[in-house]
């Protein structure tokens, strides 16, 4: 199978409704990795040049634009070169999942992203819907907070990171390396919420901005 | 700019509607955007292609199978959720297959015996020459269509391995 009938199948909509029938993202990153145009891909990609060519239709994918009534449409087609790059190249996998994370109306793609930006890389047969326990350590919410209750900002590990923004993922070690801006709004009396503020963009090519108040 | 959602499905989630146990454990739920009617209409046309035994009832993809039967096909539930809900909701194994009544679950389970589906018995009716039970069963296929089908009339990624509970209670 030649790259293009490979994008063409994950593309169609008989492909989306095969991946859409599972009820959960278990069974969704299963289906995806069985099917075959899927693992076709994988083979693929052991081309550098694909990588580029799966990454440049991420991009052209996320400036398509949709119906706003309705789930993003490539939906399934952008977690199946998330799943294809996350196994392929974890830094093409970060670079697009940063694209995805910020797609209005994905569900599956938006979940796969995050795991991939959690550093969790072995998304396959995992759950993000209810984390696990972590592996990383915590960083108490009094270690980040600012005592003017305005946004500051912070560099942490990429080991630091997710265990900030929920307080239970799990974290590969091997992405640890990295450093992430992070823009944090404490506001008194609170926790982390789930929508981040407007609060202007941040510099880091793999930012994240989450909302967090100051704890107690 | 990227964002990620933060304790997902979780009370303090804007997508989640409340919804918890008969304890009052709150059930992870996100509620999912509908799917464009060209989307539901290919779905529809490949698993009657498919499965053309499943008679198909609704189409939509806002809700699960676990959202359909513990939420009132209000939101998505995953089906990790599911020993939580069984269990606080006082539900209890059918071992015996041929105890299985309408208004019993079937479980639909991977070989890790972790839950992939949820379905809702319709009809149990004993099929003599073969000293079984046949059950028709009422499910939601992911965020593809509901259907009325036969047990084991669904597509292959809920796999074959099944298991019954109620919440039938009787007078003591």
């Amino acid at each position: 199978m030649t790259l293009e009938e490979a994008i063409r199948q994950i593309e169609s909509s008989e492909f989306s409704a095969y991946v859409n029938v599972a009820s959960g993202f278990r069974v969704f990153i299963r289906a995806l990795t069985i099917s075959e145009p899927v693992t076709q891909l994988r083979g693929l990609s052991r081309d550098p040049k694909v990588i580029n060519q799966l990454l440049a239709r991420v991009h052209y994918i996320s400036r398509l634009s949709t119906d706003p009534r309705f789930e993003n449409p490539w939906d399934t087609s952008l977690a199946a070169y998330l799943l294809t790059l996350a196994s392929a190249n974890l830094n093409a996998a970060r670079t697009a999942a940063a694209t995805v994370a910020s797609l209005p109306r994905c569900w599956w793609a938006a979940r796969l992203a995050e795991s991939v930006l959690a550093g969790i890389t072995n998304a396959v047969g995992s759950d993000t819907t209810r984390h696990e326990p972590i592996k990383a350590k915590p960083v108490p919410m009094w270690d980040i907070a600012s005592p003017r209750n305005e946004p500051t900002f912070l560099y942490l590990s990429t080991s630091q990171l997710p265990a900030v923004l929920s307080g239970h993922l799990a974290v590969d070690s091997k992405a640890a390396n990295h450093l992430h801006r992070i823009q944090l709004g404490l506001l008194p009396g609170g926790r982390i919420r789930e929508t981040p503020p407007a609060w202007g963009d941040s510099d880091g090519s793999t930012s994240v901005v989450i909302d967090a108040r100051g704890s107690a | 700019m990227t964002y990620i959602i933060v304790d997902r499905g979780g009370p303090r989630d804007k997508q989640s509607i409340q919804l918890a146990t008969r304890l009052g454990n709150w059930i992870r739920n996100e509620q999912r955007h509908e799917r464009s009617p060209a989307s539901l209409r290919a779905a529809e046309e490949i698993w009657r292609k498919a499965l053309p035994s499943a008679e198909l009832r609704s189409s939509t993809a806002t809700y699960n199978c676990v959202g359909m039967v513990f939420a009132c096909r209000r939101t998505w539930v995953a089906p990790e959720e599911l020993e939580l809900i069984l269990g606080d909701d006082g539900h209890r194994r059918v071992v015996d297959r041929n105890a299985v009544k309408a208004g019993d679950v079937v479980v639909y389970k991977d070989s890790d015996n972790k839950p992939l589906h949820i379905a809702v018995v319709l009809e149990a009716r004993a099929d003599v020459r073969m000293a079984s039970t046949e059950l028709t069963v009422l499910s939601k296929w992911g965020a593809d269509g509901e259907y009325l089908h036969r047990e084991l009339d669904v597509p292959p990624d809920y796999g074959t391995t099944t298991e019954y509970w109620t919440e039938r209670k009787e007078i003591p």
